[in-house]
């Protein structure tokens, strides 16, 4: 399924191309890094930020997928509430391919708990746990 | 130091003030751009600023204070209080604290806010790059 169909995001701040697979509280997506990211810096890596975006819309797209599954004919918007027990440790050059696990931990009204780790040749790169404030509209 | 990724398109930068009672923190007062093109993405007609860029913003401030390439390596806790949209609140300030652990490494805090409340509270580590 096209991704655009799952999240609000659209470029340049668009961060996910896929939703490999999942349950109901585990996804696995992936995203190409390319020369033309809008997160692209001097030295041909992207910011760390652009990793935590990657991550959030990891999530994002789960939680639409959820929403799709449950019959909602919207997806819903995302906000980050809070990121915490966060580690950068590589930032990826253009070309190379990132592949994140998502698990969606406790709901509590329209704040969900999510925990993410994000792969580059199947060495962890970037994790964190985050609190998404999930709006329904 | 590396191009800005975000200044002059994100945000504009007024004005930077040092603390004299405390090396450590500054505060410089920025604006938000309107018409940025993150906001075609973020979200199509519903422009609302990016968690994600106000932590680069806080990186950027970080790197103009040290005149050093930095990299959020941690973050410890990052919180974000309220939404921020860039026309309704245009003029932030960012209030930073820059605490240099080793020869590399940084622990920074900083909070964005305007003068009623705060948006984003930030405690991390930033590395040289």
């Amino acid at each position: 399924m096209n991704i655009r169909t799952l999240i609000p995001q659209r470029p340049p701040i668009l961060m996910v191309d896929e939703l490999l697979s999942h349950d109901k509280t585990h996804a696995v997506t992936s995203f190409m890094v390319k020369e033309d990211n809008r997160f692209m810096e001097e030295d041909g890596r992207i910011a760390e930020v652009a990793l935590i975006e990657h991550m959030a819309q990891s999530a994002s797209a789960l939680a639409g997928q959820r929403a799709l599954d449950d019959g909602c004919a919207h997806v819903p918007i995302g906000y980050i509430g809070e990121v915490r027990k966060c580690s950068l440790t590589e930032r990826p050059k253009a070309g190379c391919k990132l592949i994140t696990h998502v698990e969606w931990g406790l709901e509590v009204g329209e704040i969900t708990f999510v925990n993410t780790e994000t792969q580059m040749d199947d060495k962890v790169i970037a994790r964190a746990e985050m609190k998404l404030f999930i709006d329904k509209q | 130091m590396m191009k800005s990724l975000l200044e002059d398109t994100y945000y504009k930068i007024q004005n930077v003030a040092h603390d004299p009672s405390d090396p450590h923190h500054s505060t410089f007062n920025i604006a938000l751009i309107e018409d940025c093109d993150i906001y075609a993405g973020h979200f199509p007609s519903h422009p609302v600023c990016p968690a994600v860029c106000n932590m680069q913003l806080i990186r950027e401030c970080a790197e103009k204070l040290t005149g050093h390439t930095l990299h959020i390596s941690k973050i410890r806790k990052s919180r974000f209080t309220a939404i921020l949209t860039p026309n309704e609140t245009c003029q932030l300030i960012v209030d930073i604290q820059l605490i240099n652990n080793s020869e590399s490494v940084y622990d920074v805090t900083a909070v964005i806010k305007d003068s009623e409340k705060s948006y984003v509270e930030f405690q991390g580590t930033m590395t040289k790059g």
